[in-house]
């Protein structure tokens, strides 16, 4: 099992002098920075603003993540929600600067993760940082595993090489790490390949190998859409455990919103691109600012509910988001729109009515809109 | 539509000599009915043999076991030439819009192809015909000349819905038809599902993992585990009072878009993967995962006895020996929002 520990803001994080290896000098200024940076303010474990990344094509440059604003306290659970192309993965990717490039390249913004400025980094600091701290899960385990490795093993490499462990005390750690997944008679299976899994358990190994390195922050890319739903529910249960044990925060990325209204405190939502709503889970559910969010919510029938006749539907596509103009990008789909919507994009801007740190991109129901 | 006794086994062959080593019984004796005009849905874990049993009632798959009967007459020792005939009575849309169309064919040619195999119309008809069709899914008539890739996932599945269409079927198996659309574009189709029943009187098998999206279109009910049918009745009775402690535990995992919902529930979260369909384990299959099995102290029965179908409510059978207790239990079933 992985010691927590408590961090000088409050929130339980893993020691930090032990975190970052300072026998390089990358490490060493990586350990600098975040000691000072913590004790500067640190109030928030990940603050994205304004991040933008562009992809480009032959076919002209796609502005798949515009202006994007995220914050994440330590120990917290955000979802991130939207559909295929809104941009919720790009963004991911590029917090953690995994975008190919080219032909992505992030055009703007700043990504500040406990304290470091990420977009400042040199490629190695950025591994180490990635290593040490930054755990991704992606949808499907399989391409993601090594299909020619024990997964003993490369749980194991990801601990040697991040935390300096013996190969016996990462084997050891290999096989705490597959325990804690809940994987069973985890040091018989050590030897075994990742095709020697189901789907679910490959998940978990994944999720394990995320782990290794005791990361502040998981990054949870659709964890369980290739998945079962009794499945799905366990590897939601475990995500839960994780972040009450280790307070490791989680950015879950996912369509399903019944999922981010199981797991997450606090979502936002994605559209073409943009962030068009975040708040409280509670909030976000409850009394959304944002046709899209709404719409969203009413086109999925509802396992709980007897079905009440036709389904509200969100007709036509997300727009085309080489060179977008500059009106709201849902606005052609909307119910609601009037001609200033298709004039002039709106901005996010706070609803405090409408609950702590609400805010929402609509003309509609700005103070004075047309939505009360 | 009616299966008495209904199995599927797949031989497993010994890799060198090809010997018969055993049979994956992806079907295992189903007995169910479809009425005419109604709507059943079949859930189930993949691999639990819903898809293969949409297959073998319009013998995409040949049964190796048990009767079908399709408006009263079975299927079986049919000719090929009868069969054929029959089958263009009963269509299936396939989850997937990206493979299931040719992409070197045009729309146009896609939706005429089943007509011009079973001869139904040629020249001016035949194009009208094509036309007519794309209208009635909701898509320009003007695409006949377009490609597959020129369209979105929600319009391919709307042309494999025309091309199912084009033969004027009365049973269609739809095999987990949205499921690998987008959130906003699976209440299109849903949608146009529901119309095209009312309009057509169609008739649908309606197979999906997604216990939301069944409820929302079905009539009736079925719940399938490993090969068998442990549930079915009418969906409001299913949904709201579940006898089978593997439907109440599939409930129970499907997420609510409703967090004060989510935090009240009461979740069994099933312990373990679905065992192996090649070897199912003796008595009731879902016994080794079995919460109610474990609750009531491990009875004998469940590991030695196989139960069947028996009526439990109105409207609803369950292959379960205590079904009588997990009807009473209150796992699984989400309470109703309070207003």
């Amino acid at each position: 099992m992985i010691p927590p520990s408590q961090g000088a803001d409050g929130g339980t994080v893993a020691p930090l002098p032990e975190m970052v290896e300072v026998s390089t000098p990358e490490g060493a200024r990586l350990a600098a920075q975040t000691v000072d940076a913590r004790q500067r303010h640190a109030r928030k474990l990940l603050e994205v603003r304004d991040l933008s990344t562009r992809f480009f094509t032959p076919g002209g440059v796609v502005h798949a993540v515009d202006e994007v604003n995220l914050e994440l306290d330590y120990g917290e659970t955000l979802g991130l929600v939207g559909e295929s192309g809104s941009g919720k993965s790009v963004t991911a990717l590029s917090i953690a600067r995994l975008v190919a490039e080219p032909p992505g390249r992030i055009v703007g913004g700043e990504v500040i993760f406990d304290g470091i400025d990420v977009l400042g980094l040199s490629n190695e600091e950025m591994r180490l940082l990635r290593g040490r701290r930054i755990g991704f899960v992606f949808q499907d385990p399989m391409t993601s595993l090594n299909p020619t490795m024990p997964v003993g093993r490369q749980i194991a490499e990801s601990a040697r090489a991040h935390l300096g462990l013996s190969r016996r005390a990462a084997a050891a750690r290999a096989a705490d790490l597959l325990a804690t997944v809940g994987i069973p008679r985890p040091k018989d299976r050590l030897g075994d390949y990742p095709h020697q899994f189901s789907g679910g358990m490959r998940q978990r190994v994944m999720i394990a190998i995320a782990l290794a390195c005791q990361p502040m922050l998981l990054i949870a890319d659709e964890p369980t859409t290739a998945l079962d739903v009794t499945v799905q529910a366990q590897i939601m249960e475990l995500l839960r455990s994780l972040s009450r044990e280790f307070r490791t925060a989680i950015i879950l990325i996912t369509h399903d919103l019944g999922i981010a209204a199981g797991m997450c405190q606090r979502v936002s939502v994605m559209y073409a691109g943009r962030i068009v709503e975040t708040g409280l889970v509670d909030d976000i559910f409850e009394r959304p600012r944002m046709p899209y969010t709404r719409a969203l919510l009413d086109s999925r029938p509802r396992v709980d509910l007897e079905p009440g006749g036709r389904l509200p539907t969100i007709e036509g596509f997300p727009p085309d988001l080489v060179d977008p103009d500059p009106a709201c990008r849902f606005a052609p789909r909307c119910a609601h729109r009037r001609e200033v919507c298709l004039e002039r994009e709106p901005g996010m801007t706070p609803r405090p009515s409408h609950g702590e740190g609400h805010a929402a991109r609509c003309w509609a129901t700005e103070p004075g809109g047309w939505i009360p | 539509m009616e299966a008495d006794r209904l199995e599927v086994h797949f031989p497993i062959l010994s890799a060198i000599l090809q010997r018969r080593r055993g049979s994956v019984r992806a079907v295992d004796g189903v007995t169910m009915a479809i009425e005419r005009g109604e709507t059943l849905g079949l859930v189930g874990e993949s691999g639990c043999g819903k898809s293969t049993l949409g297959r073998a009632l319009i013998r995409l798959r040949e049964p190796t076991g048990g009767t079908v009967r399709f408006d009263g007459r079975d299927l079986a020792p049919l000719s090929s030439r009868e069969l054929r005939r029959l089958r263009r009575r009963m269509q299936i849309i396939f989850q997937d819009p990206y493979g299931s169309l040719d992409p070197r064919m045009t729309v146009g040619a896609i939706v005429a192809e089943p007509i011009e195999t079973h001869r139904l119309a040629s020249g001016r008809a035949k194009l009208e015909r094509v036309r007519e069709l794309l209208e009635l899914v909701g898509l320009d008539p003007g695409f006949t000349a377009r490609y597959p890739h020129e369209f979105s996932g929600g319009q391919r599945q709307r042309i494999g819905v025309a091309r199912a269409l084009a033969v004027e079927p009365e049973f269609i198996v739809c095999d987990e038809p949205i499921s690998a659309l987008d959130v906003s574009i699976q209440g299109q189709v849903l949608n146009l599902l529901v119309d095209l029943r009312r309009e057509l009187g169609l008739t649908y098998l309606f197979i999906a993992h997604d216990l939301a999206a069944v409820r929302h279109i079905s009539d009736r009910v079925g719940v399938m585990y490993l090969g068998r049918l442990v549930e079915v009745g009418r969906s409001s009775a299913v949904y709201a009072s579940p006898a089978h402690p593997y439907t109440r535990a599939l409930l129970s995992a499907v997420p609510v878009a409703d967090p004060a919902v989510e935090r009240r529930r009461r979740r069994v979260i099933l312990v373990g993967d679905v065992p192996s369909p090649a070897d199912p384990p003796p008595g009731c299959r879902f016994h080794t995962r079995c919460w109610l099995y474990e609750r009531l102290g491990r009875p004998a029965e469940c590991r030695t006895v196989q139960p069947e179908l028996r009526i439990v409510g109105e409207g609803q059978q369950a292959a379960c020996h205590f079904a009588e207790t997990a009807i009473q239990s209150d796992v699984g079933v989400v309470e109703p929002a309070t207003a």
